[in-house]
């Protein structure tokens, strides 16, 4: 355990829950949560993205035609409810789980994941594609005892869909605003190739794909004592989404692609503690400014 | 294992993988494949085979175009894995 994770929890900034990867969370982190999301959210005014908003759990359909079960069934997780048909109540933990089932319902493993069937659902693409943002809960089953590596987590995304010249463009065009906005938290970051955890052996060959062809980079950042995260994941995912999602464009000429810029909430709001301490009354003005403190 | 040993048992691999896909290339010491034309499904299939022949299974991040666009490049990743 470093010292950093042990200063987050003795001074109650993060209440462990008993899990592995699940906190509760004091006024103050999500203070810088939200400060976070609100100047992003201040961003997606200004770049003029529809927000969309919804709840932290999402349709089992929808995951399929997604393709999340083939692609990353080990990080997934569903809602089990308890069946209608016992005459009496479970007297157990054990003896709810033996008389639950799986619901319709699954976690939401990524913000962007609800965006696709709500633009199929309004028909042809227009010219000039469509921006949306959208801030969730997401649940991703990776036990870990490190601090950024959250089973339950809030990621901000801005989703671009249109040509595959228009989404390349606001991909790269993150580049260099996501690192301005890192120095607005007092963070820099390292921009790198970066893949998906992608599942099993044919995972692997979508792995390389991914990292010659470059369609993810994440931005690095510190986030604990000498260990480095994926704090901005840039996305392009070319023509994936589109066809399975079956978008397409007015111009039957033109293809559809999609993209998405995330920010990982909890992440960046780790990487400000570990730069500039426990005591928001201590840290920069222009800071304070920034989160709106 | 030196780079010359390491040399001595890429060549064919690369000259065979660039032969079956029509590319004449000249791999002497100094080869890159920068001006071939490959495509992203190219190296794909060469990093896979790479892999495979050295019996080996490359770290993610070592999965970057270039560390296999030449000789020097391929030589630094691989003796990460092999002695």
């Amino acid at each position: 355990m470093t010292v950093f994770r042990t200063s987050m929890i003795d001074k109650r900034v993060l209440y462990p829950l008993g899990v592995q990867g699940l906190y509760g969370r004091s006024d103050l982190f999500e203070g810088v949560v939200e400060g976070i999301d609100a100047r992003l959210k201040d961003w997606a005014r200004a770049m003029e993205a529809e927000a969309v908003h919804f709840p932290p759990e999402m349709t089992s359909q929808t995951l399929a035609s997604s393709g999340y079960y083939k692609s990353f069934p080990q990080l997934i997780a569903g809602v089990h409810t308890f069946c209608d048909c016992a005459d009496e109540a479970p007297k157990t933990l054990s003896d709810w789980q033996t008389k639950s089932s799986p619901s319709e319902f699954m976690l939401t493993p990524a913000a962007c994941y609800p965006v696709y069937p709500l633009v199929k659902a309004r028909g042809q693409v227009p010219a000039g594609g469509a921006l949306l943002t959208v801030m969730s809960y997401c649940f991703r089953a990776e036990a870990s005892n490190d601090l950024h590596r959250q089973q339950s987590f809030r990621m901000r995304e801005f989703v671009r869909i249109g040509s595959p010249a228009e989404v390349e463009e606001f991909r790269r065009t993150w580049y260099s605003k996501a690192a301005d906005f890192l120095a607005e938290l007092g963070l820099t970051g390292t921009r790198e190739v970066a893949n998906d955890p992608f599942f099993g052996k044919e995972g692997r060959i979508l792995k390389i794909n991914q990292r010659v062809d470059e369609l993810k980079y994440e931005m690095l950042v510190p986030v604990d004592v000498d260990q480095e995260a994926a704090c901005i994941s840039f996305n392009n995912h070319l023509d994936a989404m589109a066809r399975k999602w079956d978008l397409q464009s007015t111009d039957a000429e033109s293809q559809i692609h999609s993209g998405c810029v995330a920010f990982g909430l909890e992440r960046l709001a780790l990487a400000v503690f570990l730069r500039h301490g426990l005591s928001a009354a201590e840290w920069p003005d222009e800071l304070r400014t920034f989160l709106r403190w | 294992m030196q780079s010359n040993d390491l040399t001595l048992r890429l060549k064919p691999l690369l000259s065979s993988f660039l032969q079956e896909r029509g590319f004449e290339a000249n791999l002497d010491d100094d080869w890159n494949l920068r001006q071939l034309g490959l495509t992203s499904i190219d190296y794909v299939n060469l990093i896979l085979q790479i892999e495979h022949h050295f019996d080996i299974s490359l770290r993610d991040e070592h999965v970057v175009l270039s560390n296999f666009q030449d000789n020097d490049a391929l030589l630094r990743m691989l003796s990460f894995y092999i002695e």
